[in-house]
């Protein structure tokens, strides 16, 4: 016997090496796999049988204590034995006795009230018999890949294939009809993947709902979450704003004070070696480009006055002395540039720039100041002439200061005061006169220059700066006698600097009710300068370094008027100060992508034609309309640049729809393939269908393909197994661990033909354990485990009961479901961790709801759980509500969890006519325990109930939702006891808990490593997977061993390696 | 060990698809009502989980004077179009487990396969479907109004528990459970153009790929062709509609706006919405077959508006409480709602109830699992023969056969059968003559 199955086991190791080296130089984790695989191999042959003939061993016992139920004519079940005449009849069908074993070892068959009784030395020779041959089969099948029908895409599966082909989450899969659990309990199994018109009409519908949301882009096509342009639009110019936002603020602005800032704090280091701004820039999170032209115009050679102004301020500046130099940045470059309105026919939107440099110092303005009528009879004006910058001496004159009135002529206010004179040495001595006349002057004299005494132009006045002048005169000054006052004057004076002084001052001269409050300046306020020509020539290198914008944030040129283009693009400082070569191609991609997608090109030539009509309906004026015609020309042209473009484009969007099917479809295309793809969408072209319709068509048609919906393999011809190429490998992979395609990686791996390497396809499981889309798992196998499998999308609780159970804490307690299963296959934790974990993962809703005083912020983990009652699967409250009614709990329907589906042991099926329950707790007087118990006690149904119960009143100390029962002072106490029918007795979750991990452990164990398996190769477990699960369970029985180990395990399996052969006529099981 | 080779024809029947392949036009059913005019026959089934009440699921006397037991009673103003049939049984869903292994096979007779593996029979109402489906726009409506379960129970499927139609053994018919995408597969007819040829694009896919592959899955393939097929037959169908001679519907088109989008959270309006479509589809000629699952035989569903919340609709059925009663009058007031509908449209020499069988059922008598003999009962077809006002107890008989009820009703539709899952006999005294 032993020489047979090791002769075996090294013809199919052999096998494996010619087949792909499946078992050649493993590492790590799966040399540790493979190593107590065979072991475990090598026990199961260990088995010496006593009898291994079936007339002899087994057909007597079957005859005496089986046949009367289990005939040709089974009485209420479907095992007909008596068919089974000799061995070789009984080898070919090993799932039968493996049953029968299971149900021998455990005792459940014979029945106690079975006719006959069976002695424990016939039960043995029984189990010895189909033991013997369920292993002798099992190790001659062993690592068969098995009968795995071909797979369609679950719904899940659909929606993250969705997801991962066009990046957007369109859960399209809603409107198929719900997968139906196969193999061990999953829906990613073959069995229950059928196909039909009806849905395969809908998979159709889908895939035009995609096609429907491809945006063609002049270099591909990407995906929307939108079929509507306007919205594809708005996702190119929100692109647009992400792009800008990594540059500068909201409006457009570069903020300057951290670059300031950190050229102050690295001045040392940077001094001593400029190469450090790389390292500066990445540390403070500064674009590098910038920093490094700012470093060098601050370190430069003196290049004009003002940046030699900001140069020594900068220099003698302490390290935290950006406040101020930020200041003196930003009050230049307000005043030395401007910012255009919209609309207007002027402003942007009009092929007019919205930023401009504005003209800076002046040498000579006109300054108003409007007067109204006030109580005071006499009005003051000050004069204040503001040194901006160094200090320099200057002089600045105030020409004419002059009154102008509606109705009168304008009256210069050195007349008014010299007629004022006059009219006062007129006046007799005695009369005095009704109000002060008196123009009053300090600070300077009409006429007389204030440096050099020199005569002036005897209306005007000269100071020097800084300086004041105040001017004081009635309000009424000039007003004929008798006249009522006029309602509004106006005070104007011309300002300038003179000639002579220091070339390079500037003067801010303010003309205001009020005194200025200061009169030097570091840096100009807003409003005018006036300066000399030396200092407005010297502007531009500032200028170039300190746009007041670098880009038009707005990009859509919004205003109430109407305007003619639809979104402006002005970005030369950023383009030019910020960005390097790459950002600059993704930002002339990104607004490449704007114009192709919202056609502007298109439609501004369409509408110029309208919108000349509109704006000329008062009629233009010759300027305008010379104007409109240079606009005109350039909108044609642009919209003929466009045509070429969209038909360049065309080819590009056919070279992205191959890459398409090839992510669609998981593998290359074939040329043949890419060659019907090509004729299909000529056909359509040639049936009058659009470029956009044809494209779509093809979009559409490469997700209706078979090679899309379905998980397609081709096996070898014959009749044995072999790997299966590394695309199926790639795509096993990613379903089983992410539920989902494969990713880059995995294609990139699969292209290079690297994957089914040991130690490639262990490091990436191991990398795709790591990845968040390892949720895929935790839902599709972990949920299901547990029987909570969508669990948030029920609604099965009373809402009058349970008000507090709403949608959004059944989300939260899935949602903490799936994250403490994540967590134990990312930190690869032994499987008894899931049951006496003592943390649980918690928002504010789950904390609230289990009663925990910590407050979370998102989702925390929380230690030393079990002073809370949770911990482990046991204390989920998505497990506990579950497994309870819409308003009271059940001990059945938990009990029945722990034995069926933690503990996979097959229960018999109930007896007809068993006795109703009473209605409620309340209503029969009675507690849940004792109406269970009560109604446990008919023999008929205690055969099970007393096997399941126990279990569940063990968790009774748990509501139907999952909360710990309060127990007031006069309750009486919980009675959480349990005894099982082998007289185990344990009480509450924590003995359950120990019960899970004592003598329950290995049915833990060995249901987990069969469900594991089951979900990852997509069929039920067969006899030749018995030594693998063996091997797994042995495995997840260690403390040492953790959970992604044993995912390892599986993924280094022959089952999971290959394919049967073609011409295998799949045997029914 | 058995051998599940299948035959591409085979298949195809399976499908419903052989309607669309020339060389198996023969075996097409003659189809009754298609030239003629006279209405067509009709058939509804309904279907309850988890039984009823154990003592008020009872009929006594006959016609006008029928007695009804409390369960029963929203269809005492129909007793006189009613038949209530008593003592049929399932064999193969006494050989399972409970819930999924009752239901799975309700309306085949099939046995279902355990374990891990999907396996019933097609259902008679599918079998309806395949032979007449040519006849309407949409060959039959499967609904439902309960979300299939994923998991398996007692060594079944839980999706033999949450479907009772099935197109071929192992394809159950897609149940739609969306109002709104129910009343798009009846009445939506924008197919693009370009659609058919998408299809023989796929189509081409799918021949290329199929004998590279293993037997199993040419199987599953063969059943994405005969989809294909069928797909390309209906909307090529559709463009030639209006060609109908003889009887016309008494409806032209929906007379009521699509259903929104999206679950109702209210169960009545639920209920009620499917209900319309079922008589929407029948008044307009859509389909003549509609399978309506009011709720799972492993139901979860809550009755707050019944002021019924504590227990969920498997746990209530453990006990013969008054708040079972009326979930259970609930459930029958929706085929009372039908019938009545349907009751009030004039067609041919009747209305068109007496052109259309109702039945309603469920896998199991009472909540716990009893099965030995079902509860059904049938409201209409007086113009296919089936007289009202009367009890068939076949109870202790020894041909007692659910699926003998199906052949009979089969024969009622114009398909003529020898034998239908278990059985090879029709219902003793359903149809007269």
């Amino acid at each position: 016997m032993m020489t047979t199955v090791f002769t075996r086991l090294a013809r199919s190791a052999d096998a494996e090496r010619t087949q792909g080296g499946a078992f050649r130089d493993r590492t790590g984790a799966i040399a540790a796999t493979t190593l107590w695989f065979f072991a475990a191999v090598a026990q199961l042959a260990a088995v010496e049988p006593a009898a291994v003939d079936f007339r002899a061993g087994a057909a007597p016992l079957l005859g005496r204590h089986c046949l009367e139920c289990h005939g040709a004519k089974p009485v209420r079940n479907d095992l007909n034995l008596a068919r089974f005449t000799n061995q070789a009849q009984a080898q070919a069908e090993p799932l039968v006795w493996a049953k029968v074993l299971e149900q021998l070892e455990a005792k459940e068959m014979p029945p106690a009230k079975a006719a006959t009784t069976i002695s424990d030395g016939e039960r043995a020779q029984l189990i010895t018999w189909a033991k013997t041959l369920v292993e002798t089969e099992a190790l001659s099948r062993a690592g068969d890949p098995g009968p795995v029908k071909l797979r369609r895409l679950s719904k899940v599966e659909y929606d993250r294939t969705v997801r991962e082909l066009t990046g957007v989450d369109l859960g399209l899969a809603k409107a198929f009809p719900a997968d139906g659990a196969a193999g061990e309990g999953f829906t990613n199994t073959g069995e229950g993947m059928s196909m039909s018109p009806v849905l395969l009409a809908k998979y159709s519908d889908a895939a035009k709902q995609v096609a429907r949301r491809a945006v063609l882009l002049p270099d591909g096509f990407r995906f929307s979450a939108s079929d509507q342009s306007r919205d594809w639009t708005d996702e190119a110019i929100a692109a647009i704003r992400a792009f800008h936002a990594r540059f500068a603020n909201p409006a457009g602005e570069l903020v300057v004070e951290p670059y300031i800032a950190a050229t102050l704090r690295h001045r040392e280091r940077l001094r001593a070696d400029d190469k450090a701004i790389d390292d500066i820039a990445k540390a403070e999170k500064l674009n590098r480009r910038y920093l490094a032209t700012l470093w060098k115009a601050l370190n430069g050679p003196p290049s004009s006055w003002l940046l030699d102004d900001l140069k020594t301020t900068w220099r003698q500046a302490g390290p935290d002395g950006s406040k101020a130099i930020t200041a003196f940045i930003d009050g230049w470059r307000n005043s030395v540039w401007k910012l255009c309105a919209t609309g207007d026919m002027v402003g942007v939107g009009h092929f007019n720039p919205w930023q401009s440099p504005a003209p800076g110092p002046v040498l000579k303005e006109t300054i108003r100041l409007v007067i109204k009528p006030g109580k005071e009879p006499r009005i003051s004006v000050h004069l204040a002439a503001q040194t901006v910058g160094s200090e320099r001496k200057a002089t600045i004159r105030w020409e004419r200061p002059r009154l102008e009135t509606k109705g009168q002529e304008t009256a210069l206010l050195a007349d008014l005061a010299k007629s004022d004179k006059a009219r006062a040495a007129e006046l007799p001595e005695q009369a005095p006169p009704p109000i002060d006349r008196s123009v009053t002057v300090s600070g300077a004299e009409f006429g007389i220059h204030p440096r050099s005494g020199q005569p002036l132009d005897p209306s005007s006045l000269a100071s020097a700066a800084p300086g004041t002048i105040a001017l004081e005169f009635p309000y009424a000054i000039g007003t004929p006698e008798g006249k009522p006052a006029p309602g509004e004057r106006t005070f104007v004076v011309d300002a300038l600097v003179e000639d002579g002084a220091d070339p390079l001052s500037i003067i801010q001269p303010v003309v205001a009710r009020e005194p200025a409050k200061s009169l030097r300046l570091a840096q100009p306020a807003p409003g005018l300068l006036l300066a000399g020509p030396q200092v407005v020539a010297g502007l531009n290198p500032f200028r170039e370094l300190f746009p007041k914008a670098v880009l038009y944030a707005p990009i859509v040129p919004n205003d109430t008027t109407i305007t003619l283009q639809l979104f402006c693009r002005e970005d030369e400082p950023l383009v030019r100060l910020m960005l390097d070569g790459n950002e600059r191609a993704e930002l002339d991609r990104l607004w490449s992508h704007l114009r192709y997608i919202s056609r502007d090109a298109e439609s501004m030539y369409k509408s110029s034609e309208v919108w000349f009509g509109f704006t000329s309906q008062g009629g233009m004026n010759s300027r305008e309309m010379i104007w409109a015609k240079q606009v005109i020309i350039p909108i044609r042209e642009g919209a003929e640049r466009f045509a070429k473009v969209l038909s360049e484009s065309e080819p590009k969007h056919l070279e992205s729809l191959i890459e398409v099917a090839a992510k669609a479809w998981r593998r290359p295309v074939e040329n043949r393939e890419r060659d019907d793809l090509i004729k299909l969408y000529r056909g359509l072209r040639q049936r009058e269908q659009s470029h956009d319709a044809a494209l779509r068509t093809c979009i559409s048609r490469v997700l209706t393909s078979p090679a899309f919906l379905y998980r397609i393999e081709i096996p070898a011809a014959g009749t044995s197994p072999a790997p299966v190429d590394d695309w199926a490998l790639a795509s096993r992979l990613s379903y089983f661990l992410w539920a989902g395609p494969p990713d880059a990686e995995l294609r990139t791996l699969a292209a290079a033909g690297t994957l089914h390497e040991d130690a490639v396809l262990a490091a990436q499981a191991k990398r795709m354990i790591a990845d968040p889309r390892l949720r895929g798992l935790a839902s599709e196998f972990g949920a299901a485990w547990l029987g909570v499998y969508g669990f948030d999308l029920r609604s099965d609780k009373s809402e009058t009961v349970f008000p507090t159970f709403d949608a959004q804490l059944r989300a939260s307690l899935y949602e903490e479901t799936l994250r403490f299963i994540e967590d134990l296959f990312q930190q690869d934790r032994p499987l008894a961790r899931s049951v006496d974990a003592d943390w649980v993962f918690a928002d504010e809703r789950v904390a609230k709801h289990y009663g925990i005083p910590a407050k979370p912020a998102g989702w925390q983990r929380i230690e030393q759980a079990s002073k809370f009652g949770r911990g482990g699967i046991l204390a989920l409250g998505s497990v506990l509500a579950t497994q309870a009614g819409a308003s009271r709990t059940s001990p059945i329907l938990r009990g029945n969890w722990v034995v069926e589906h933690l503990l996979g042991t097959p229960l018999p099926r109930p007896p007809p006519n068993v006795p109703v329950l009473p209605e409620t707790e309340s209503s029969a007087g009675m507690s849940m325990r004792e109406m269970i118990t009560r109604h446990s006690q008919d023999p008929a149904c205690s055969v099970c109930h007393r096997k399941i119960d126990p279990f569940g009143f063990s968790l009774e100390g748990y509501d139907a939702i999952g909360r710990l029962r309060a127990i007031g002072p006069k309750d009486p106490p919980l009675d959480l006891s349990a005894t099982l029918p082998d007289g185990t007795r344990f009480t509450g979750i924590d003995g359950l808990r120990k019960h899970l991990l004592g003598p329950a452990r290995e049915r833990l164990a060995r249901t987990f490593a069969r469900k594991l398996l089951g979900y990852a190769i997509g069929r039920s477990i067969e006899i030749s997977d018995r030594p693998l699960v063996e091997a797994l369970t042995a495995q997840l029985l260690r403390d040492d061993v953790g959970v992604a180990s044993i995912v390892l395990a599986i993924v280094s399996s022959p089952q999971f390696r290959t394919i049967r052969g073609r011409d295998v006529v799949a045997a029914a099981h | 060990m058995k051998n599940h080779h299948c035959t591409r024809r085979m298949v195809l029947r399976g499908l419903g698809a052989l309607v669309a392949l020339p060389w198996l036009e023969s075996l097409v059913a003659a189809e009754p009502g298609g030239a003629s005019a006279a209405p067509p026959k009709r058939l509804a089934v309904l279907f309850s989980g988890n039984g009823f009440h154990s003592k008020e699921w009872w009929a006594n006397g006959e016609g006008a004077g029928m007695e009804l037991g409390k369960v029963l009673e929203p269809l005492m103003p129909l007793r006189e179009k009613l038949v209530f049939i008593k003592g049929l049984y399932n064999h193969e869903a006494l050989t399972g487990g409970i819930h999924s292994a009752m239901t799975g096979g309700i309306l085949s007779g099939a046995k279902l396969a355990p374990g891990g593996s999907i396996r019933s029979g097609t259902s008679f109402d599918q079998v309806l479907a395949q032979r007449l489906g040519e006849a309407t726009r949409v060959p039959s409506l499967v609904v439902g109004c309960e979300e299939i379960f994923a998991g398996i129970h007692k060594g079944y499927s839980m999706i033999y528990s949450s479907q009772i139609s099935w197109s071929s053994p192992s394809t159950p018919t897609p149940l739609e459970i969306y109002p709104a995408l129910a009343f798009d597969q009846l009445f939506r007819t924008d197919h693009a153009a370009t659609d058919v040829s998408v299809l023989d694009a796929v189509l081409d896919d799918a021949k290329r790929v199929h004998g590279r592959l293993g037997l199993a899955d040419r199987h599953r393939l063969d059943e994405y062709l005969g989809s294909v097929r069928e797909v390309e037959t209906r909307i090529e169908r559709a463009a030639k509609e209006g060609r109908r001679e003889g009887w016309r519907p008494t409806l032209d088109k929906p007379d009521v706006p699509r259903p929104k989008d999206g679950i109702p959270s209210d169960l009545p309006e639920y209920f009620r919405l499917m209900c319309d479509l079922a008589v929407l589809a029948f008044r307009t000629d859509t389909t003549r077959i509609c399978s309506l699952k009011l709720n799972n035989d492993h139901s979860s569903q809550r009755f707050p508006h019944l002021k019924v919340d504590y227990m969920i609709h498997h746990l209530l059925s453990h006990s013969d409480t008054a708040d079972w009663l009326k979930v259970n009058q609930f459930f029958m007031e929706q085929s009372a709602y039908i019938a009545k509908k349907l009751d009030q449209i004039e067609e041919g020499n009747g209305t068109a109830l007496d052109n259309t069988m109702i039945v309603h059922l469920s896998s199991m008598l009472t909540g716990n699992h009893h099965n030995q003999d079902l509860p059904v009962v049938l409201l209409g077809g007086k113009n296919a023969g089936i007289a009202g006002g009367r009890i068939i107890d076949r109870s202790g008989k020894p041909e007692r056969k659910l699926c003998s009820l199906y052949l009979s009703l089969m024969d009622c539709m114009g398909v003529k059968l020898d034998r239908f899952g278990d059985a090879q006999v029709r219902l003793d005294g359903l149809v007269a003559g």
